[in-house]
């Protein structure tokens, strides 16, 4: 009697001992706490990283889905997002997010996501919030809501738009070619009130689109529209729009985030197609993508203060899709204003538009001073690449207009380094005899060229470390020259294809 | 009595595996503690340390930035010599090379004392966090987050940290065939923002 309680109860010891070690050796599983409950989400371990198992992040949140044999559709209150076997992307709506990882399909309605699509991709389709209490503990809240009211303020020389709201929960001011939208997140925005523009020709109207995020303005640009200046103020939470007349009848702006002036003539976001396409109801025309360089937080090349290689890069870079844009082609920015990006971001949008050529403003900086001039790189695959690389339209590069077949992301390029060569080449002559000098085109592993899958360079015009450069950049006319000049040799390049 | 010796040993058991457990599991999340926290191994650069295990001098050459180029060839590093100790250990004498390369001697360029420190390739307050080599002829070069905020914007000055390591490694080495750069111990996409190094260079 006494012989089998003890063996009972040394087996139970045991197999406790076992469990407690075993668990110590596995990935965390993932709580949600919804009120009083708990929802324990399932977690495993592949290459190192953390996912969760898409069932039970549904489950909790009521979301429906629809599965085929490599995507599956999830469906949330404010949106839907689609999530492809093995591939780190997920589209919502016509944006698409990057997980640092793939997302895993280990069966038939088994799917595992990286740990960072809780944060990342949920809350795009949620009505409700994640608050992270611990490490694997998420509490689920329902969101407040944040009363706003839209009011105009008429000034001599440009016209305030004031968005009122009983708590701060803007998160992006983004510019459109159409609108400018002013993106609310944290609270379920309440539009109390929307008072008429009093200028049409400089706003035509604020529309609240209640789909988009927690709520979402979009401010139209009338004829007159210019440019406009963003401030954010506190008690109470204010957002201020100072829209800007174009210049002529009115006083000239100060720009919208660079830290250089822009120029009279220069106008934002133009292109050939419509910004707010369905990616995957329209066919996209392929455009030139312009990529300026750094922005927000990340200053690039800040050796003097005063000049900062963001500021001028996002002027250069507008000031050559204002010279493509009178020559007929149709171009993208992948960024308006000053706002960071990461790499992958801007090789993205080059892909997302389907460039045709993409080009990636920037100015340079060296630790020496005497290094000066124009460089234009290209992509330098490392060699293990050239190996791997099976899906690439010829070995070693070609003009690469076959985007039919997949590529893994880093190898994009591969299949187009010799129409980016060939870019490259061209500007590089042409820039230096604008410069006087003797650079050469530089191959290196560039981050943001790797994946695009388009003839690309990345081209530094003039070093802000070398006085001479550093006077040259800052002379208006000299950087229309440098414009005009690259725009001019991205025009010739593509006659020539 | 027969009954209670049964219990007794029952529970020392009990108490023995709880105690198992508890060592296991503690032992188990110190272990992934560790693992997480950062890796403070000795460089073995110290004077003496070097003095100690020093067979004699060794001559080597430096490649540093060449001051006006912007081309990745032969013209983008200069050479410049320097003794370090000969000490038979190949991750000694590469630890020794990348801190010679760190103590840069920028020379003047008619530049004020601040700009001139803003311009040095590495800068003063950047260090070797570690070198090892590894059996396939890797050397894996973990240097300070200061090296990667000294570099202040442009490709060029990427390059420049990147080849001038990797050439002085490799020209000076020979167990070593391609080097691989952490920052803070970490792998990261890029340098400092443009130039990628998730592989090595070679």
């Amino acid at each position: 009697m006494f012989r089998l309680r003890f063996e009972i109860l040394l087996n139970f010891w045991l197999t406790l001992l076992f469990v407690a070690w075993t668990s110590s050796l596995i990935a965390q599983d993932l709580t949600l706490r919804v009120g009083q409950e708990s929802h324990r989400v399932e977690s495993a371990t592949r290459d190192g990283k953390t996912y969760f198992r898409l069932r039970d992040i549904a489950a909790v949140f009521e979301l429906s889905t629809n599965e085929t044999s490599s995507q599956i559709d999830v469906f949330g209150p404010r949106g839907t997002l689609a999530l492809m076997d093995d591939r780190p992307l997920v589209r919502i709506g016509d944006q698409y997010i990057l997980l640092t990882g793939p997302v895993w399909r280990r069966g038939k309605g088994n799917w595992y996501v990286p740990a960072d699509f809780l944060e990342k991709v949920l809350p795009g389709i949620l009505n409700t919030r994640l608050t992270k209490e611990s490490d694997g503990t998420y509490r689920v809240q329902g969101v407040g809501r944040n009363r706003v009211r839209v009011e105009f303020l008429k000034y001599p020389d440009h016209l305030s738009v004031v968005f009122r709201s009983s708590r701060a929960g803007v998160t992006a001011v983004q510019e459109f070619r159409d609108y400018v939208e002013v993106r609310y997140g944290e609270y379920l925005v309440n539009p109390d009130s929307i008072a008429d523009p009093p200028d049409r020709e400089l706003i035509t109207s604020v529309k609240f689109v209640p789909e988009e995020a927690f709520g979402t303005f979009r401010v139209g640009k009338g004829e007159k529209f210019y440019s406009f200046r963003e401030s954010r103020l506190s008690d109470p939470p204010r957002l201020v729009l100072d829209v800007f007349p174009r210049p002529g009848t009115e006083r000239s702006s100060p720009g919208s985030g660079a830290t250089v002036d822009l120029p009279a003539t220069s106008r934002p976001s133009t292109s050939r197609e419509p910004p707010d396409e369905d990616p995957g109801q329209q066919p996209r025309i392929p455009v030139i993508v312009i990529d300026p360089g750094h922005g927000g937080e990340d200053y690039g090349v800040d050796v003097y203060q005063d000049v900062l290689e963001k500021g001028l890069a996002l002027v250069l870079a507008r000031k050559i899709e204002q010279r493509l844009v009178a020559s007929g082609e149709g171009v993208r920015l992948t960024r308006f204003r000053d706002v960071d990006l990461a790499a992958e971001q801007r090789s993205a949008a080059g892909n997302f538009h389907r460039a045709k050529v993409f080009v990636s403003v920037h100015v340079g900086g060296a630790p020496s001073a005497q290094t000066s001039g124009a460089v234009v790189y290209v992509y330098d695959p490392p060699p293990a690449e050239f190996k791997v690389s099976r899906a690439a339209p010829g070995e070693g590069g070609g003009e690469g207009d076959d985007h039919a077949e997949l590529v893994r992301w880093n190898e994009g390029q591969i299949g187009y380094l010799n129409g980016s060569r060939r870019l490259a080449n061209l500007m590089q002559t042409e820039l230096n005899k604008l410069f006087g000098i003797q650079n050469s085109v530089v191959e290196a592993r560039l981050a943001v060229l790797a994946p695009v899958m388009a003839p690309a360079v990345l081209v530094e015009t003039g070093f802000l470390t070398n006085s001479e450069d550093l006077e040259l950049l800052g002379r208006d006319e000299f950087q229309e020259t440098l414009a005009y000049t690259i725009a001019r040799v991205i025009g010739k390049f593509l006659e020539s294809r | 009595m027969k009954e209670g010796k049964w219990i007794a040993v029952a529970l020392v058991l009990v108490v023995v595996a709880i105690g198992i457990s508890y060592y296991l599991f503690i032992s188990e999340r110190d272990r992934q503690l560790a693992i997480r926290e950062e890796v403070t191994e000795e460089l073995d650069l110290e004077p003496e340390v070097l003095e100690d295990k020093s067979t004699g001098e060794l001559k080597v050459k430096l490649y540093v930035y060449s001051p006006g180029a912007t081309d990745s060839g032969k013209k983008f590093l200069r050479t410049e010599e320097r003794t370090v100790y000969e000490t038979g250990d190949p991750i000694l004498t590469a630890r020794q090379i990348v801190r010679e390369l760190l103590a840069e001697r920028k020379d003047v360029e008619g530049l004020s004392g601040e700009q001139r420190v803003r311009l040095r390739t590495f800068p003063p307050q950047g260090h070797l966090r570690q070198l090892y080599l590894l059996d396939d002829g890797t050397a894996v070069v973990d240097l300070s987050q200061e090296i990667v905020q000294g570099i202040l914007g442009g490709v060029t000055w990427e390059l420049a940290v990147i080849e001038s390591i990797t050439r002085s490694l490799r020209e000076n080495v020979p167990q070593v065939k391609r080097v691989f750069f952490l920052v803070e111990g970490k792998q990261r996409r890029t340098l400092a923002g443009h130039v990628s190094i998730e592989e090595p260079f070679m």
